[in-house]
């Protein structure tokens, strides 16, 4: 039979299609077995595969009589292929496996239906059996989408109530009169409260009473609310909405109570912790505000007569402690001295720290001027005591200023800026000592304020000189090579040497941009003299916190590139007077391993000259010239230029006497064998082109410069 | 205690006697909890009741019950139950010799017990079974086959047919369960447990030795007796035996519906699992492959959350199947499964063989250790196991086994011999599909397909079964880049462009 079946189905297919194929070869088959074709069967058969799910249809002898294309597909069968077949031969769990069920739904006259899942290929499939008198109808559905958009609910479900039973949320809804109507969550317990305690009473109960009325006619206004309460020791925020009836009207709320308690502690940690500073432990700068405005308001209000004054407290040579000995140090003094402050104040008054080395004392309720002077005196003594650290003994001096609510200000700010004037004053006349506010300490504060202000413009203005001192080769008496100096001409000061204006640099941070200002005219210069002396180099000073910038090396590089200047036309010139870091200490080897010449300045007065020449890529030492001052008369100093000179040689460095003013002077450092040597006895600082007409005149006339 | 208590406790024993017989074992302790305070004269039989109850399920706790209760025994026909239910106690937990002085003490008491003969005829005809003593013409159990009680009788017949089987005498074996079902079949008061036994153990040797009309008459009991929960362990074996015949005998179709049957009832998940490797074998001879993938996957599931450590022998096999199942598909995976069988122990496996110290025991420790060593790629050894295996099964006419190491051997060592003695042994089963896979297996295969690897031959078949590339992809846990590689491949192999169109190539070879 199924031969006569596959012949008939391939002239069908053929001829009419595969749709009437299968009509055809079951209409056929069905001839085979009964002469009488039905022709509404035929159309019900046709009918069949119009239908979306899988369909197949076995007859009282468990034979298949009929499958329709989705069956087909289900059971990965070919058009055809298994008709006419017995059931039991197509070993399918859609197919055999049914057939206990068949046989029970048959014997039952009931309909079975089942979904199983094919965990291999992720298929879940619909099974129902519709026993018939004399066929049994198979449907097939494939529910893949709707079994696995049902299990993803399940899935989110099964979120949410974990959500539900770990977050510590309370849900809730309420009526239009503001009662409980439900109310669920795992914050019930972690509340002490039990749902049948607040059903059907006042909101108010739960969420605060004014907090409940005000929120809630919001609420059944339309408009959702969020709003935060307390309830005993825990705090609750609250997330309410409208409720809304099938016609869209509010009927009630419907709400989400969240404790919110650790939330609000962490909140208070962070807020108390931006509020100190970290390294002393000090209220910062935001808190010093709020203490000194409460201070002054709390002054006002408390009694007559007494007021509150404000301590501006700078220490003095910190920035040398952090350069020397570095951060960790200068933070270990930081701590120290704020401990100092505070052994040195009353209980009632108050220390902060403004930032840096700075620091604000307030006094809350002095009654005397006197009284804030005996304060500041009672600190400077303190800061009068060394200070020992790793060994080191170090003197911090600290320098007051000091500034009186209501005379010297009304409010914090007024206040703090005063006393930062009278410091300054303090500073500027030598440290150490303690000043009240005056209305001129506002000049001075501003001139600090404008000259930088006026640097910055320079800078960009070309309002900066850059001058060249000739260094001379001791032996020759020819110019070997300049040191760069900078010089500001000011509009209304005058020209300003670098001592004046540097220091203000570094502490702004200017100095990074001058330094790269010098450095390109200066390896301009450079290179245009060594066209005619290949020999000739040019000296650039380096700051300490040039050498901490990350991309020195490059800079250099690129400036040396920019000039088409060879790296040995360059020497930087690093004062031995800085503490030099490991990083530093790195670029200044990178920049020698370019081929830069590295000169250590003012060599011989710090203590650990030699140090530096142990840790330092050195090529030259230049001899500070506090001691060629005295060298003719002072044996020491003789002997320490001996010394530096010798050291020298004996490294194979490159010795530079500087300050050279005399001719004995000069013969001395011949004598000794220096190499080379600068200093008014040659020339003082002189513009580019000067030295350039220079190089035309004899040796012997060269030290006639010095008058140009 | 009024006389209407004492009438409902009577009531109450014969209730708990009946749930014993009718191994509703839970409800019969339930009924006896606190019977050591009845009255006297009820309390002497009830503690025997609830002791007879304890020995099948844990004996240890049966021997400390009676322990507990011996002064609540009075009578002379109670002391001699509890010498003799002391004794199978005994002999359970494998304590021969207190076994056989309790026996010796009931025996003193038969004089006053005259009734008692045959019980305790048969208990010692038991113990010398156990103990590798007993012949089918042991005098105790010619005794024990007169019992007047049809309990005994089949319980006697029974231990004659097991008698007969360790002596290696298989048709007698099976010609005894069959009376002895005949026996408990013929009364309404017969022993579920007993009979579960004698089931399980018809179904099972007489496929081994391919007993047709043994197996139709297991077949039949099973669907009669009213199975329950207490002895689901017989039940679940029984399933399986008669599954394993149906497929042997060519009604794949209903070797699947009793496999499915097997799942449902199965005792544990790793019997559960094994249960749908039954079906996931079934359906890869049957070639749907689909299918077969996806009752291993359904198998993996369940074995993944099962304690292997704590499972008994006969369990463990689970594994041993899915490592010989996984190979193909998933060889690191196999060898996992392989080397966990291996870790817990080979030591198996059906405990009525175990207790009678069987030689088919070490037959199919040998069998399985075979498996579990090619699995692993150790071909010397897996040689050396399944040799000995066939060694012990060939020549009793243990066709199945038989023709299970054979077909190994013929998988490890190519040798054509072992395949054409596995044929052999399969064409004791008439109607066999493995007897047709092994001879299409020892057709000159495939060019096409021969010039594939392993992985690429399991991915063609479940391809042009119908598993699309994302199938393929969950299904053999690979990127889909590395499917979709492997897929052209394929293509490339066969020469055709589509999943369609190596369908109908597969087909045309006769290979799909």
């Amino acid at each position: 039979m199924i031969i006569g079946v596959g012949a008939i189905a391939l002239l069908a297919l053929i001829t009419v299609g595969v749709l009437i194929f299968r009509v055809s070869a079951l209409s056929s088959s069905m001839k085979t077995e009964s002469s009488a074709a039905d022709d509404a069967n035929e159309r019900r058969y046709t009918l069949l595969e119009a239908i979306p799910d899988g369909v197949y249809i076995i007859d009282a002898d468990e034979r298949l009589t009929h499958m329709n294309e989705e069956a087909e597909r289900l059971l990965r069968s070919e058009p055809g292929a298994f008709v006419g077949r017995a059931i039991e031969s197509i070993l399918d769990p859609l197919a055999s496996d049914l057939i206990p069920e068949i046989r029970l739904a048959r014997q039952q006259r009931e309909i079975i239906s089942r979904v199983v899942y094919f965990r291999a290929t992720g298929w879940w499939v619909e099974i129902r059996i519709k026993p018939g008198a004399k066929e049994t109808v198979i449907y097939l559905r494939d529910v893949t989408v709707r079994k696995s958009a049902e299990a993803k609910l399940v899935e989110s479900e099964s979120r949410l109530r974990l959500l539900m039973d770990q977050v510590p949320a309370v849900l809730w809804s309420a009526d239009r009169l503001g009662c409980f109507a439900s109310l669920s969550g795992a914050g019930l317990p972690s509340l002490g409260i039990r749902e049948s305690d607040l059903l059907g009473k006042s909101c108010a109960s739960f969420l605060g009473a004014e907090d409940a009325l005000t929120s809630l006619s919001t609420v059944f206004e339309g408009t959702p609310v969020e709003f935060e309460s307390r309830r005993r020791d825990r705090w609750l925020r609250h997330q309410v909405e409208p409720l809304r009836g099938a016609d869209g009207r509010v009927i009630g709320a419907v709400g989400v109570s969240l404790d919110i308690t650790e939330i609000k502690d962490t909140q208070r940690r962070l807020e108390a912790m931006a509020r100190r500073d970290a390294l002393t432990g000090l209220p910062n700068r935001l808190a010093l505000e709020e203490l000194l405005s409460a201070a002054i308001m709390g002054g006002q209000q408390e009694r007559e007569g007494t007021f509150s004054a404000v301590l501006f407290v700078d220490l003095d040579r910190f920035k040398t402690i952090n350069d020397t000995l570095g951060h960790r140090a200068g933070d270990e003094v930081l701590r120290i001295a704020a401990e100092r402050m505070r052994s040195s104040i009353g209980a009632r008054d108050v220390i902060a720290r403004q930032g840096g080395d700075e620091f604000i004392v307030v006094l809350t309720s002095t009654t005397s001027p006197d009284d804030v002077g005996a304060v500041a005196a009672r600190i400077l003594r303190r800061f009068a005591e060394p200070i020992m650290l790793d060994g080191h003994q170090l003197f911090v001096g600290a320098s007051i200023g000091a500034a009186l609510s209501p005379q010297h200000g009304t409010t914090a700010e007024e206040l703090i800026k005063n006393a930062d004037a009278a410091m300054y004053r303090v500073k500027a006349g030598g440290r150490g000592t303690f000043a009240f506010y005056e209305a001129s300490m506002d000049e001075a504060a501003h001139d600090r304020l404008a000259l930088e202000a006026e640097l910055r413009v320079a800078l960009q203005t070309d309002g900066l000189r850059l001058l060249f001192q000739p260094i001379i080769d001791v032996p020759t008496g020819r110019i070997m090579g300049a040191e760069a100096l900078i010089r500001w001409s000011h509009r209304t000061r005058g020209e300003l040497a670098p001592d004046q204006f540097i220091p203000l640099a570094e502490e702004s941070g200017l100095i990074i941009d001058i330094t790269k200002w010098v450095l390109r005219r200066a390896c301009a210069f450079a290179a245009t003299v060594r066209t005619t002396r290949p020999d000739f180099r040019v000296s650039v000073n380096f700051s300490a916190r040039d050498l901490r910038e990350a991309n020195l090396v490059e800079t250099v590089e690129a400036e040396l590139a920019h000039a088409g200047l060879d790296p040995d036309g360059l020497e930087v010139e690093v004062t031995e007077n800085v503490f030099l870091e490991d990083e530093s200490i790195e670029r200044l080897k990178d920049l020698r391993n370019l081929g830069v010449r590295i000169a250590v300045d003012d060599f011989g007065i710090a203590y650990n000259s030699l140090a530096y020449v142990k840790r330092l890529p050195i090529t030259s030492l230049k001899i500070d010239k506090s001691f060629m001052h005295d060298v003719m008369a002072d044996r020491f100093d003789q002997a320490i230029v001996k010394a530096i000179v010798t050291l020298g040689l004996t490294l194979g460095l490159h010795v530079i006497a500087e300050g050279v003013e005399t001719e004995a002077q000069w013969y001395f450092m011949k004598e000794l064998g220096c190499g080379q040597a600068q200093g008014f006895h040659f020339s003082r600082a002189i513009e580019s082109t000067a030295i350039q007409a220079m190089f035309d005149v004899p040796p012997s006339f060269v030290s006639l410069s010095k008058s140009a | 205690m009024s006389m209407t208590e004492i009438i409902d406790l009577r009531a109450a024993l014969d209730a708990a006697r009946s749930a014993l017989r009718a191994a509703r074992y839970d409800e019969a302790m339930d009924i006896l909890r606190g019977c050591q305070d009845w009255p006297v004269d009820l309390a002497e039989h009830a503690v025997l009741v609830k002791a007879d109850t304890l020995i099948r399920r844990d004996a240890p706790a049966a021997l400390a019950w009676l322990a507990a209760t011996q002064d609540l025994t009075i009578t002379d026909a109670a002391r001699f139950d509890r010498e003799l239910l002391t004794g199978r106690a005994y002999s359970n937990v494998r304590n021969f010799d207190a076994a056989a002085s309790r026996f010796a003490r009931a025996a003193k008491l038969l004089e006053k017990v005259p009734t008692g003969s045959h019980k305790l005829a048969y208990q010692k005809a038991r113990l010398a079974w156990m103990l590798r003593e007993a012949t089918p013409d042991n005098a105790d159990l010619a005794l024990a086959l007169t019992d007047p009680d049809p309990i005994g009788r089949a319980v006697a017949y029974a231990a004659r047919g097991y008698i007969a089987g360790t002596a290696g005498d298989f048709a007698a074996q099976i010609a005894d369960l069959k009376t002895a079902l005949e026996i408990a079949e013929s009364t309404d008061v017969y022993d579920v447990e007993h009979v579960a036994a004698a089931i399980y153990g018809l179904a099972t040797i007489s496929f081994e030795v391919a007993d047709q009309s043994g197996v139709n008459r297991a077949r039949q009991a099973y669907d009669r007796l009213a199975w329950t929960a207490d002895v689901r362990v017989h039940q679940y074996n029984a399933v399986r035996c008669l599954g394993w015949d149906a497929f042997m005998r060519g009604e794949p179709a209903r070797a699947q519906w009793l496999f499915h049957d097997a799942a449902a009832i199965a005792p544990t998940p790793a019997w559960q699992a094994q249960a749908h490797l039954d079906r996931a074998y079934v359906a890869r001879i049957s070639k749907n492959d689909a299918w077969s993938l996806d009752e291993l996957q359904e198998a993996l599931k369940i074995a993944q959350g099962v304690a292997w450590g704590e499972t008994i022998g006969e369990e463990r096999l689970a594994l041993v199947t899915l490592a010989v199942l996984l190979a193909p598909v998933n060889a690191p995976e196999a060898q996992r499964y392989a080397a966990t069988y291996a870790m817990f122990g080979m030591e198996n496996i059906n405990p009525y063989l175990v207790a009678s110290s069987d030689k088919r025991t070490v037959g199919f420790g040998k069998y399985t250790q075979g498996k579990i060593e090619q699995t692993l790629g150790n071909a010397d050894l897996a040689q050396e196991a399944l040799e000995a295996a066939y060694a012990i099964f060939a020549p009793i006419g243990h066709q199945y086994q038989a023709m299970l190491a054979a077909q190994a051997l013929a998988d490890v060592t190519k040798d054509a011999v072992w395949a054409d003695k596995a044929r052999m042994h399969s064409a004791a089963y008439p109607g066999s599909p493995l007897t047709t896979h092994m001879a299409e297996s020892a057709k000159p295969s495939d060019p096409a397909i021969e010039g594939l690897t392993p992985f690429q031959r399991q991915l063609a078949r479940a391809h042009w079964s119908g598993l699309n590339l994302d199938a393929l992809s969950k299904q053999f846990s690979r990127s889909m880049y590395t499917i979709e590689g492997q897929i052209a491949e394929i293509y490339a192999a066969f020469n055709v462009a589509t999943a369609g169109g190596l369908r109908e190539e597969a087909l045309r070879r006769g290979i799909a």
